[in-house]
């Protein structure tokens, strides 16, 4: 998944780069490039870094960072070749913040695989395919280019919505109402997913694979650390994953997350057939302890999902 | 008015002495009013003090000593002059709670703003604000895509100031590019090239009976990760590096490595044919970004995912029986009925 700090990177934004990583940035450019790092420091070349460098060496680390990871550059198109917006594998979509329906709907038809297309050509540095269904995503034909679009904070990259709860704490009688909207949300957006599914196997069903029998029926993201442990929301159906477990991510009382993995191991659905459904297990191993497993459960999905449905019927 | 109607309460319920010590508080300000207030009553008086002042059917009360001296603090406060022009009034009231109003409601924003402090740091995400405030007149001539799009967010022009001017893209793109050759063929080649590989790049089937497995935020720790990896049972260290470090957590050595990439150089991929799914910031905050991309790129070649969007769902429904019977994992095959056994 591609997250808001590769973004980041990308768009020349250095605010969470830290000493190391400059560091090791640079070394990375210079064995790239043949040491024409120092060369190509030319004053005035870096008025646009953000924050504005203040240090010669500084300067040299910002224009190392902006040659690696500008679209066309060597660790973006290495970033763009491996890493998606949002994937489905089996019956789990996948999303660094989490697919927005609203947000796609307003890119267009099948979205999902034009975002993906559109970033990882914009990432590589090359035109936007041609074959896009939407204009939006092409920067200059009608629309901002997938760039400005994922840079919205109410899309896939950026958003809080899946973040569980919320940030800025109000009327504790008022959690329930956030935990509908945002289980009402994932449902839609599972629905969506599995529908555009549906229709690309439908277009073209000799390289595409068919959607599971019951369909998307949970998405993990991460971006929004959890206090200590990963959390599930809506019946399992949301899991946040994202247990700040950098070292540099440590919050004052808590420290940082214990390492923290999912496996998404074969539920043994009907038949001998495997019908994509996964089963979650949780791995946290917490250093000096013993590895600990938790399951997180999901009930059985028995309905079609349909968004037309009541999502408490869902749920 | 309500800490006036208080006043008035204490008064009456202590008697002169809480009058008197009232009293006893503004001597200044009975100092700088009292040239032209004669006997201690109040020079002019806007229109809710006078109001709140002269009740019409109220005790004798002076209301409160402050304005009026110490003098005249036993004596009845002449009415205001009903005259008296509400424009040159002089906030007496005010002058004595208007202070505490100021401060109380300063105590409070500071609390309010003390707790979203709080409430932020306890997610432990700085939020960045992406929107400029509404009106904020941008540079001349910076394509604002706010103004074409609001709904999406601005990008540099956000940051920008009159010494940070926002860049564009072409010149970002121009300097990098002028680092050195790239290959635009193997660029490009990473882009799915129809409509149909980039739904197969989105939307993919793993192995019949493959585990697929999610690891979280990496943020440029190199340490962490690997220990999460090794804890799914996908990554196993070289010997050489097991060895030279403590047997019992490996990946320590990750964070002190000298050389980022080596990690990348020990890895071995041990998930068969699991599926690896990162949901991304694994740059950012630490120290270790190229060395994880580097490691990101080992553990995928190791595991045939190729570049990207090719290779990466080896079968698709529907399986042959056959073919699935043959390759089906031992683990998960399930116990058949007696009845079937026996046979």
């Amino acid at each position: 998944m591609i997250g808001n700090h590769e973004l980041m990177l990308v768009r020349g934004q250095h605010h969470y780069v830290e000493p190391g990583a400059w560091s090791e940035g640079t070394a990375a450019a210079s064995d790239l490039f043949a040491a024409s790092v120092e060369a190509a420091a030319a004053p005035g070349a870096l008025s646009g870094i953000l924050p504005a460098p203040t240090t010669p060496a500084r300067a040299r680390d910002a224009l190392a960072h902006l040659a690696l990871w500008s679209p066309g550059g060597p660790l973006a198109a290495e970033l763009g070749a491996r890493s998606l917006i949002g994937v489905a594998v089996d019956d789990t979509l996948f999303g660094h913040a989490g697919a927005i329906p609203t947000w796609l709907v307003k890119l267009g038809p099948r979205t999902l695989s034009d975002v993906n297309a559109a970033t990882s050509a914009w990432l590589a540095g090359a035109p936007p395919p041609d074959y896009l269904s939407t204009d939006v995503l092409r920067r200059g034909a009608g629309g901002p280019g997938v760039e400005v679009a994922l840079s919205s904070p109410y899309g896939p990259v950026w958003t809080r919505a899946f973040a569980g709860r919320p940030v800025t704490r109000g009327n504790e009688v008022g959690l329930d109402y956030v935990a509908e909207a945002e289980c009402a949300l994932l449902h839609a957006t599972l629905a969506e997913a599995t529908a555009e599914w549906a229709r690309a196997h439908l277009a073209n069903p000799a390289s595409v694979p068919p959607p599971p029998a019951r369909g998307l029926r949970r998405m993990v993201v991460g971006h929004t650390p959890q206090l200590g442990r990963a959390t599930s929301g809506c019946e399992g159906r949301l899991i946040r994953l994202d247990t700040a477990m950098s070292a540099k991510m440590a919050l004052p009382g808590f420290g940082s997350g214990p390492p923290t993995a999912l496996e998404l191991v074969w539920s043994g659905g009907v038949g001998d057939d495997d019908d994509g459904l996964r089963d979650a297990t949780l791995i946290q191993n917490q250093v000096g302890t013993p590895q600990t497993k938790i399951e997180v459960p999901l009930e059985e999905a028995r309905v079609v999902i349909d968004t037309r449905r009541d999502p408490s019927e869902l749920r | 008015m309500k800490l006036k109607r208080l006043s008035l309460r204490r008064s009456v319920r202590e008697g002169p002495a809480a009058l008197a010590g009232d009293a006893n508080d503004g001597p200044a300000v009975a100092a700088s009013r009292g040239a032209d207030g004669a006997a201690g009553s109040p020079p002019v008086a806007s229109a809710d003090d006078t109001f709140e002042a002269s009740p019409p059917a109220g005790p004798p009360e002076p209301f409160n000593g402050t304005s009026s001296g110490p003098a005249s603090s036993s004596t009845l406060p002449e009415p205001p002059p009903l005259h008296a022009p509400a424009a040159a009034a002089t906030p007496r009231g005010g002058g004595k709670f208007g202070w505490r109003v100021v401060a109380a409601a300063l105590l409070v924003a500071l609390a309010a703003l003390a707790m979203h402090r709080l409430q932020r740091n306890r997610t432990g995400e700085e939020e960045v604000s992406l929107r400029p405030p509404p009106g904020t007149p941008l540079r001349p001539g910076v394509a604002d895509p706010t103004q074409a799009t609001p709904f999406y967010a601005p990008s540099f022009a956000t940051y920008a100031s009159a010494d940070n001017p926002p860049p564009s893209l072409a010149a970002l793109r121009a300097l990098a590019h002028g680092f050195g050759p790239l290959d635009p063929a193997a660029a490009a080649a990473a882009v799915p090239p129809s409509a149909s590989a980039a739904d197969r790049l989105t939307f993919r089937r793993s192995a019949p009976g493959a585990r697929v497995v999610v690891v979280p935020d990496f943020h440029g720790d190199a340490a962490q990760t690997c220990r999460a990896l090794v804890a799914a049972r996908v990554l196993e260290l070289e010997p050489s590096w097991t060895d030279a470090v403590d047997p019992a957590d490996p990946c320590t050595a990750a964070a002190s490595a000298p050389d980022p990439l080596s990690l990348a150089a020990a890895a071995r991929w041990t998930g068969r044919d699991a599926t690896l799914v990162h949901t991304g910031d694994f740059t950012d905050r630490g120290d270790v970004v190229v060395g994880l991309l580097a490691l990101l790129r080992s553990l995928g070649d190791q595991a045939g995912d190729g570049r990207g969007w090719g290779r990466r769902c080896p079968r698709t429904h529907p399986v042959a029986p056959s073919d699935l019977n043959q390759r089906r994992p031992v683990y998960r095959r399930r116990k058949r009925p007696e009845a079937q056994s026996s046979l």
